[in-house]
C-alpha cells in the first residue's frame, strides 16, 4: 500500500469499515511515519470538530419567516431592503425638490419713491428700473436721471 | 431522530410536507421547529457570520415554503432541505451577503452570538476561525460530516458528488485544518 491508497482509505478506517484492506493499512501505518502522523492529525481534528457547539437560531427567526411567508411572495430580503432604500431616497428627493421650488426668492424689494419730479422723469424711471435686477445699479441710474432732470 | 421523537414533533417529515401541501397551517412551523437550528447552523458554518446566517436561514425557509410543491418524495426531506441550504448559502456567500433586518434586531436585542450568549467557549471560536480558512467546498463537507453528523453517503447525495469525492475533500480539509487546530485544547464540558 502506498501513501495515496492510505489517504483514500483513511476515513473507512476511522469509521471501522475498512474490512479487507485492514492488514495492509496497518502495515503502511507502522512503516510510514508521515501517514501515521496524518491519521493522528485527522483523529485529533475530529475530536475538536465534534466537540464544537453548533449555534442556535435566533428567536426572531421564526416570526420573521412567518411574516415573509404571510406576504405571499417570498422576495429575498436584500431585494426588499434595496427597494426600501430606493423608496426612501425617492421620497427624500421629492421632499427636497418641493421645498426648494416652493420657497419664495429672497430678492431685495426695489422701492422707489418718485416725487417732486415731472411726468417725463417718472415715465423714464419706470422704463429704466425694471431693466436692473441689481438695486444699487438701479439706484445709481435713477440718481443720474435725477441729476440730469 | 427517533420515530418517537418525530411523532412528538408532529409526525415524520414526509407527513409534515403532505400536511403543509394540503393546507395545514401548523405543518410548516413544525418543519421549522425540527430543522430551524440545523439550517441556521449550516448557514453559519458556510458564511461564517452569525447575522448573515440568520438572514440566510430566513431566505432558505421562505424559499422552501414556496418550493415544497416541487419536493418529489423520492429522497429524504432532510437531504432535499440540506441541498437547498447548501446551494443557497454558497450562492449568497459568493455574493458576500451581509446585514439584514434580522441582523439589526439581533444587535438591538444583544443576541448576536452563537448560543445566545456572549460567553462563547474558546473551542467554538477556534473551530469557526479555522473553518473560515477553508474554501466553501471544503467547509461544507466538514460541516455536514462533523457538525451535522451526516454519513458520507448522505453528504454525497446532498452535494451530488461521489463518495470518493466527499472523502478526498475531507482529507484535504483535514490537512488544512491540522495546523490551525493543533493548539486548541478541549476544556471540560459545561
Amino acid at each position: 500500500m502506498n501513501c495515496q491508497t492510505f489517504s483514500d482509505l483513511v476515513f473507512d478506517f476511522l469509521q471501522g469499515s475498512l474490512r479487507g484492506y485492514r492488514s495492509d493499512f496497518d502495515l503502511h501505518r507502522r512503516s510510514c511515519s508521515a501517514c501515521a502522523a496524518r491519521l493522528e492529525g485527522i483523529r485529533e481534528n475530529e475530536r475538536i470538530l465534534t466537540s464544537a457547539r453548533a449555534p442556535t437560531a435566533p428567536a426572531e427567526l421564526w416570526p420573521s419567516i412567518a411574516r415573509a411567508v404571510a406576504q405571499g411572495r417570498p422576495v429575498p430580503f436584500r431585494a426588499l431592503r434595496v427597494a426600501s432604500v430606493l423608496a426612501v431616497a425617492a421620497v427624500l428627493l421629492l421632499a427636497v425638490t418641493l421645498v426648494a421650488t416652493s420657497r419664495p426668492t429672497r430678492t431685495a424689494p426695489l422701492r422707489l419713491v418718485i416725487q417732486e419730479v415731472g411726468p417725463e422723469s417718472q415715465r423714464a424711471f419706470r422704463s429704466l428700473v425694471p431693466k436692473y435686477d441689481d438695486v444699487d445699479a438701479a439706484t445709481a441710474m435713477v440718481d443720474t436721471v435725477l441729476r440730469n432732470d | 431522530m427517533s420515530e418517537k421523537a418525530e411523532s412528538a414533533m408532529g409526525g415524520d417529515d414526509a407527513d409534515l410536507v403532505r400536511r403543509h401541501l394540503s393546507g395545514d397551517p401548523d405543518a410548516f412551523r413544525l418543519l421549522y421547529e425540527k430543522y430551524g437550528d440545523k439550517v441556521f447552523a449550516s448557514a453559519y458554518r458556510i458564511v461564517g457570520e452569525y447575522h448573515a446566517a440568520a438572514d440566510l436561514a430566513q431566505e432558505i425557509f421562505v424559499k422552501i415554503h414556496g418550493e415544497l410543491r416541487r419536493f418529489k418524495f423520492e429522497s429524504k426531506f432532510s437531504t432535499w432541505l440540506f441541498r437547498v441550504t447548501v446551494n443557497h448559502a454558497l450562492n449568497r456567500a459568493s455574493e458576500g451577503v451581509r446585514h439584514s433586518r434580522i441582523h439589526e434586531k439581533i444587535v438591538r436585542d444583544g443576541r448576536g452570538d452563537p448560543g445566545g450568549t456572549r460567553e462563547g467557549r474558546p473551542v467554538d471560536d477556534e473551530v469557526q476561525k479555522a473553518l473560515r480558512e477553508l474554501s466553501p467546498k471544503l467547509r461544507i463537507v466538514i460541516s455536514l460530516r462533523y457538525l451535522e453528523g451526516l454519513s458520507y453517503e448522505e453528504i454525497a447525495e446532498i452535494l451530488e458528488i461521489s463518495i470518493g469525492t466527499v472523502k478526498s475533500r475531507l482529507f484535504l480539509a483535514h490537512e488544512t485544518l491540522r495546523p490551525l487546530l493543533k493548539n486548541v485544547t478541549l476544556g471540560p464540558e459545561p
